[in-house]
């Protein structure tokens, strides 16, 4: 029996990484229609900064959290404003194939600058919580921590706040919201930074909790739209109980089966569900 | 004067769909333009906003040229539009709608104003927690005109507010546009409903494909021979 809430806690661990993936190619494809290929890179890159803050400047990981947290955020502006917004009024397939070229382009640059060997991000403590025979370390809380207070943060952002009001404005009705007098262009380099702010503690916390590689960025980013499509587009229940499905599957699934197959539970799972409920478990648009 | 458009043009990927219209909206008044399906009256609405750039001419309200603003500073300078289909944001409550409308404000009287217009419109304040889609097509129009309301214009703009509407309804939206006019706020009204556009008009034009055709006091329109027979089905 503690095998099983063992496993199903290292699935809420790595359903908490999903999520917070999910979470911001929820925004930006619900509020900008742009299948944000780069997410999981961007996550990945932020995820080496942390390292490099660690392993060269020996900060704290809270410290290196943070910055990877606010590079991946100024990325993320940065990549909204240089990459996406010139063809934000052509056909969707544009910011699809510059979705998918700046993936291909983040992941080569950090090969070239990091190697592609798998690094991790050194903690200097390492206490570990026992409940009875299911042990969770300091770092893993850390996540489970950080995931939780983003997820409300954010919820309580959108739901009460006037820029949060705008963004759901937006993302309903975009010529209604010029009408009333919101800057989308101003709301889209928002939605991009806060995007990305999440992808950058998941990257940091992937560092931390098991190991940096270039490639991850584009396996990160297929999970994040399995946990997408399965929650529902653009409902935020949906991707919360998305992401801990495919994490906990998938932890299941490789003490079960096999861990060859680590990638191929999230994507049966998917399938099994679309094929119920075409438009995923809380389908039905709306921020 | 309140609104002054002249020459405007505007081209969708090349083609026009306005034609280098010019038209003025005196301060006071209700001024109506009548005119069929597809001659360019949203267009021309679209390039007063800002959410199509206009390919000539220029718009001044209060004597600036407003094209030279971005389009969200449209709001701040007292113009609001009504758009044609109501274009609410349909997953926000009642209440989430008419504060977007007052999303351009800074002053403190927003929830004044709000307690104002539900005093002005009942029906709103029963539903205000409910979603805008729960509506039914006659609370939605009702929604987008006191949700136009809020930014508190001087000049409020409506395109087609009677459109989808049963009669009883169009009666309601035609006296609450008229008492809105009676508070000051001067009124841009754009209807296909040529019958009850003209009556509320103190100046009106008619728009086909190749601009303004005629214009007049609504009285004169409707007795104008080619107005009733065109647009009134007389
Ligand atoms: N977004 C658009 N893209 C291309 N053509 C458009 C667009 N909007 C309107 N048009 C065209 O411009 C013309 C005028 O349309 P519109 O301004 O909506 O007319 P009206 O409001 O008088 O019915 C029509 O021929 C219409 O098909
Ligand atoms: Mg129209």
């Amino acid at each position: 029996m503690d095998i099983f809430f063992q496993l199903l806690l290292n699935g809420v661990v790595i359903g908490s990484y999903y999520i917070l993936i999910a979470l911001g190619l929820s925004i930006i494809f619900g509020v900008l229609d742009i299948p944000h290929f780069a997410h999981g890179s961007v996550a990945m890159f932020s995820g080496y900064i942390a390292y490099i803050v660690v392993s060269s400047y020996n900060a704290n990981i809270f410290v290196a959290i943070i910055i990877s947290i606010i590079f991946a955020t100024i990325i993320g502006v940065i990549l909204e404003i240089v990459a996406y917004r010139p063809v934000a009024n052509a056909p969707p397939i544009n910011s699809f194939i510059i979705a998918l070229a700046l993936m291909m382009v983040i992941d080569n640059v950090a090969t070239v600058i990091f190697g592609s060997n798998q690094v991790s991000i050194k903690s200097s403590s390492n206490q570990v919580f026992n409940f009875g025979s299911v042990t969770l370390s300091e770092q893993r809380l850390y996540l489970l921590l950080t995931t939780f207070i983003l997820v409300t943060g954010l919820y309580i952002f959108m739901k009460y706040s006037k820029t949060g009001k705008a963004i759901r404005a937006v993302s309903q009705n975009k010529e209604a919201a010029q009408i009333v007098g919101i800057n989308t262009n101003r709301i889209s380099s928002i939605v991009f930074g806060l995007g990305s702010a999440m992808a950058g503690a998941a990257g940091a916390f992937m560092g931390i909790l098991f190991a940096l590689y270039p490639a991850m960025g584009g396996h990160t980013v297929m999970k994040g739209f399995a946990v997408l499509i399965l929650g529902g587009l653009g409902s935020f229940p949906g991707t919360i109980i998305g992401g801990l499905l495919i994490g906990i599957t998938e932890n299941f699934g490789v003490a079960l089966l096999s861990s060859s197959y680590k990638d191929l539970f999230a994507f049966v799972i998917l399938i099994i569900v679309l094929v119920f409920k075409p438009s995923g478990l809380f389908g039905n648009r709306g921020l | 004067m309140s609104l002054k458009v002249n020459n405007l043009s505007i081209a969708y990927k090349g083609i026009e769909a306005v034609r280098g219209v010019s038209f003025d909206v005196k301060e006071g008044d209700i001024t109506v333009i009548i005119g069929a399906n597809g001659v360019g009256k949203s267009s021309i609405l679209k390039g007063i906003m800002g959410i199509e750039k206009p390919t000539g001419g220029e718009v001044l309200y209060k004597g600036n040229n407003i094209l030279k603003q971005p389009a969200n500073k449209r709001s701040s300078t007292g113009i609001a539009l009504c758009p044609e289909g109501r274009q609410l944001f349909h997953k926000m409550t009642v209440q989430e709608n008419l504060e977007m409308g007052a999303y351009a404000r800074k002053d403190n009287q927003i929830n004044k104003d709000l307690e104002e217009i539900y005093k002005k419109f009942p029906r709103l304040s029963e539903r205000r927690n409910q979603k805008s889609e729960t509506l039914s097509g006659g609370e939605q129009e009702l929604v987008a005109i006191a949700r136009s309301l809020m930014a508190k214009p001087d000049l409020l703009i409506l395109d087609e507010p009677s459109w989808g509407l049963a009669p009883i309804m169009i009666d309601q939206v035609v006296s609450i546009i008229e008492d809105i006019n009676k508070e000051g706020t001067t009124i841009l009204l754009i209807e296909q409903n040529a019958n009850i556009a003209l009556k509320m008009a103190d100046y009106a034009y008619v728009l086909d494909v190749d601009g303004f055709v005629l214009e007049g006091t609504g009285e004169e329109l409707l007795k104008d021979k080619k107005v009733q027979e065109i647009y009134l089905g007389a």
